[in-house]
């Protein structure tokens, strides 16, 4: 993985073949302790608790392609090399919880990236889904649901195509205003 | 500043193309479970779908699959025909689904020397 917003990606379709109904991404830098959290929530059918248990091992999946799922692996690496550490709650039927911690200065960190375009195309892939992206920091606060956009858009589909660009141009310049200067490769 | 109050005015204006839009059947599917993404199939998704917006193609559909099994092949996309036929193109990069888009979707010429075949002339698609 080359950004943090590709992990997100990935907890995202973990959440997505798990079925869950709404999906929670959270992004919180606190510059005060140091830490990027990133946080993804679902309210899928939830981790069997015997994988639960190991699926930060490289060979505990539940994919059915082969029995190697490499996501929450290397998610768990990138939070330990950057002094970080990453925490998974699961419950059956009521969904799943991942919160990575990252070391926000360090120098191993990956870079935020592009969540706006990673947004896009998870709104074009499955516009009846329901997320919910929070970007946090001391300098400010995005909240943005789904659910209202569509409310805003009345008959009009999430995945018309002037409504993606503005989605991605809106969290891209949200992302700059609440990250720069607070993440050291975004210039405030 | 963009702001949530622009989506009324998108939305009146995407209301007059409502009807317009085709519901076409050629797709491109793009490999997106943890290989296809580490090996950077977000990028690469994104830029088909801005080249296809950029030339007004509207009756392709881009969507996402999960692992399509030669990850190290990866990043991975299908394109596939209304027939059926599919063209498996590998080890993509953002500047190759630009060209996808001009040659294979708009000229209907497959590059070659970017599919599965190339690649590995001895694995199945």
């Amino acid at each position: 993985m080359r950004e943090l917003a590709e992990h997100l990606m990935d907890l995202v379709q973990n959440a997505r073949r798990a079925r869950a109904r709404h999906i929670e991404m959270s992004i919180t830098a606190l510059p005060e302790s140091d830490q990027l959290i990133l946080k993804v929530q679902d309210d899928g059918s939830g981790i069997r608790p015997d994988l639960l248990a190991k699926v930060t091992d490289p060979y505990a999946t539940s994919r059915t392609t082969r029995p190697v799922g490499l996501g929450l692996p290397l998610l768990k690496e990138q939070c330990e090399q950057t002094g970080g550490h990453m925490k998974i709650r699961s419950l059956a039927q009521m969904g799943t919880t991942v919160e990575a911690v990252l070391g926000l200065r360090h120098i191993d960190r990956l870079p935020l990236g592009d969540i706006g375009g990673t947004m896009v195309l998870l709104v074009m892939d499955d516009p009846d889904q329901e997320y919910r992206l929070v970007l946090k920091s001391p300098r400010g606060c995005l909240d943005l649901a789904t659910a209202d956009l569509r409310r805003q858009l009345q008959e009009v589909p999430l995945h018309d195509m002037a409504v993606l660009d503005w989605l991605a141009a809106y969290v891209k310049e949200q992302q700059e205003t609440i990250f720069g200067g607070v993440l050291d490769e975004i210039i405030s | 500043m963009k702001s949530l109050a622009e989506l009324e005015a998108i939305r009146d204006k995407a209301r007059e193309n409502l009807s317009a839009r085709a519901s076409g059947g050629r797709k491109i599917v793009v490999g997106m479970a943890t290989c296809g993404i580490a090996a950077g199939a977000r990028p690469v998704m994104n830029a088909l779908v801005e080249e296809l917006r950029v030339r007004g193609i509207h009756d392709v559909h881009v969507t996402m699959t999960g692992c399509i099994g030669v990850c190290r092949l990866e990043p991975i996309i299908e394109v596939i025909e209304e027939n059926g036929d599919k063209v498996t193109y590998v080890k993509m990069d953002p500047l190759k689904a630009k060209r996808v888009v001009a040659e294979h979707i708009v000229n209907g010429r497959i590059c070659s020397d970017l599919t599965i075949g190339a690649a590995e002339p001895r694995v199945k698609a």
